[in-house]
């Protein structure tokens, strides 16, 4: 069964029509890369998505149930996960304390109880410190902890927006971009964790404007252009379908 | 771990022991005391709006929930009849229930000086409400509230009476204390944590599972209770409440205590409020030249410490460090 479901999808900003009759099919486990000129309405699906921006027409179902109007947060808590294409952080905590924050969804840390410091909060604490280190080791950043997100190489921030994602333990997660920015072997490194997080049953949608890296892992690619879906399949047919070389090149 | 945590808080300890002991040396001198429970009310007030600016929020409107709080407590106490004990929590509460709501839309969309503009709005709309003359038999117009009975004996303690200066400095340097440790402990937990996500990413806070609007609720109900708490605590003091003791004016000192002792800690605050409270007092010797000092130390702290006056520490540390490389 699929584990969303996007039907008739449509955004528009005033008169300007950003996503037109989407219709998408994500199947549970699947890599799905994303791709599209500037401008597709790729970062608007993602919105709709996670509730950042509303819809104005057309059905998100999550395991078959519409998620359309709730609010973020609680589209974040049914395990719908984001990254940002601009690499959104906590700049003024530490690493360390960007995991904390983003643990605390799990760690059900009441307010009362954090206030009063109860040995029940002292327990949850220690598991929330625990899980974010966890987390950090397997990106390999432990040693980045103390540092200050602001300070961090672009590379790392988005390591670190990864880390932050997979703290609310996501079923699926929307990546905006994760390699940009990065040299080869750095793109290398972030794609087998992606790949490795997809062995661990998560469910990846991929924005990405590298070819290598949308050709090489991607089970199933979906092309937009102008908001609307031009292509879907596999990356062999989508690379050889017209529609998308003309969008990307122009008509011959 | 614990013996480390006893050592850390003795500091602590003797200055809270010292602010014990104040009242009792001084209880000859009335101004002292005097002086002493004003400090004490300012510090509850700059704590709040303390915990406003850590959402990110300036507030120039501190003063509306202490307006609340002082207006419900003395008609409270004076036309129902209901003992002050019950009169000061309600007046928190009155705060919370008037205060919430009303800043809530702000609260939720507004940043920065805009956020500033609706509180200063907010007071000054307060303030007129009170002074409507159509109104005035039940807050007293311009004139206010007068002969606010003083804080009843507690059931079983009936030989203190809280009329005396020196048994109503006990009353509020406790209560301080309280509203500081309950803010100490917002600042050790992973609720402060989630403020200052909040002022940094809220987009990023809400795609983490938290929803920025409990957050920043919860918080304002603790602005607005502390400063419901301190408004009863100044009209039972007073004795007279007017609509003027609550302004623009009042809000701007609440806030200028935070910016100017710092806002990291619950300690730049109460500084804060320690000093700006004292210094007039010291300058009305010279009734010409206390705007003059008043504000040349106010612009020299903020030209030199940004970051308050407790983050002269810092600037020290960072001093004697490059000295010794």
């Amino acid at each position: 069964m699929a584990i969303l479901k996007i039907q008739n999808l449509t955004k528009y900003f005033g008169g300007l029509c950003a996503v037109k009759e989407l219709n998408l099919c994500v199947e549970e486990g699947e890599i799905l890369g994303l791709i599209g000129p500037n401008g597709a309405g790729k970062t608007t699906v993602y919105n709709m998505i996670t509730g950042i921006c509303r819809t104005t027409k057309g059905k998100i179902l999550f395991r078959g149930k519409d998620i359309v109007g709730l609010k973020p947060h609680k589209i974040a808590e049914k395990g719908i996960v984001r990254t940002f294409q601009l690499t959104t952080l906590f700049p003024n905590f530490t690493v360390l304390e960007n995991m904390l924050t983003a643990g605390h969804l799990h760690s059900k840390i009441g307010f009362l109880e954090a206030v009063l410091g109860t040995p029940g909060c002292h327990k949850k604490e220690e598991d929330l410190l625990h899980g974010a280190m966890e987390i950090l080791n397997f990106l390999g950043i432990v040693p980045l902890r103390e540092e200050f997100a602001r300070n961090l190489s672009h590379g790392f921030q988005q390591l670190l927006e990864i880390a932050i994602a997979l703290s609310i333990k996501p079923q699926i997660l929307l990546l905006d971009e994760p390699t940009s920015g990065m040299n080869a072997g750095e793109i290398k490194n972030v794609m087998n964790l992606i790949k490795e997080i997809l062995r661990r049953g998560v469910t990846i949608i991929l924005i990405e404007h590298n070819m290598r890296v949308i050709m090489d892992y991607c089970d199933r690619i979906a092309v937009l252009d102008y908001g609307t879906k031009i292509a879907e399949g596999t990356p062999e047919e989508v690379s050889k379908n017209k529609g998308v070389i003309e969008a990307y090149l122009g008509a011959g | 771990m614990s013996s480390n945590r006893l050592s850390k808080s003795i500091p602590y300890l003797i200055l809270i022991g010292l602010s014990f002991l104040f009242p009792f040396l001084f209880q000859e001198k009335k101004f002292c005391l005097h002086l002493f429970i004003i400090i004490m009310l300012n510090i509850i007030f700059a704590l709040g709006v303390r915990l406003t600016l850590l959402m990110g929020l300036p507030t120039l409107g501190h003063a509306a929930f202490a307006l609340i709080g002082a207006y419900t407590s003395a008609l409270l106490v004076m036309e129902v009849h209901i003992s002050f004990w019950l009169a000061l929590p309600l007046a928190g509460l009155a705060a919370v229930i008037i205060g919430v709501p009303v800043c809530y839309p702000a609260l939720m969309r507004l940043r920065g000086g805009y956020f500033l503009l609706v509180t200063l709005a907010f007071v000054e709309f307060l303030v007129l409400l009170c002074t409507l003359p159509s109104w005035a038999g039940v807050f007293g117009g311009f004139e206010g509230i007068m002969r606010i009975p003083a804080p009843n004996s507690l059931p079983g303690l009936s030989a203190i009476k809280f009329s005396s200066k020196l048994s109503y400095s006990y009353i509020v340097l406790i209560i301080t204390l309280l509203v500081a440790l309950f803010m100490y402990r917002i600042d050790n937990s992973q609720f402060r944590r989630l403020i200052d996500a909040t002022r940094q990413s809220d987009i990023l806070t809400e795609c983490i599972g938290i929803s920025v609007a409990r957050i920043k609720v919860i918080t304002f109900i603790i602005v607005c209770f502390s400063g419901g708490i301190g408004g009863s605590l100044f009209a039972h003091y007073q004795h007279h409440i007017c609509p003027a003791d609550f302004g623009i004016w009042p809000s701007i000192y609440m806030l200028l205590y935070v910016v100017f002792g710092g806002m990291g800690t619950i300690f730049g605050p109460i500084i804060g409020a320690l000093i700006l409270t004292i210094v007039p007092e010291i300058l009305r010797f010279a009734p010409m030249m206390e705007a003059i000092i008043f504000g040349s130390l106010l612009i020299v702290v903020a030209l030199v410490l940004p970051h308050g006056l407790l983050s002269l520490r810092y600037q020290i540390l960072s001093f004697f460090k490059s000295v010794i490389k």
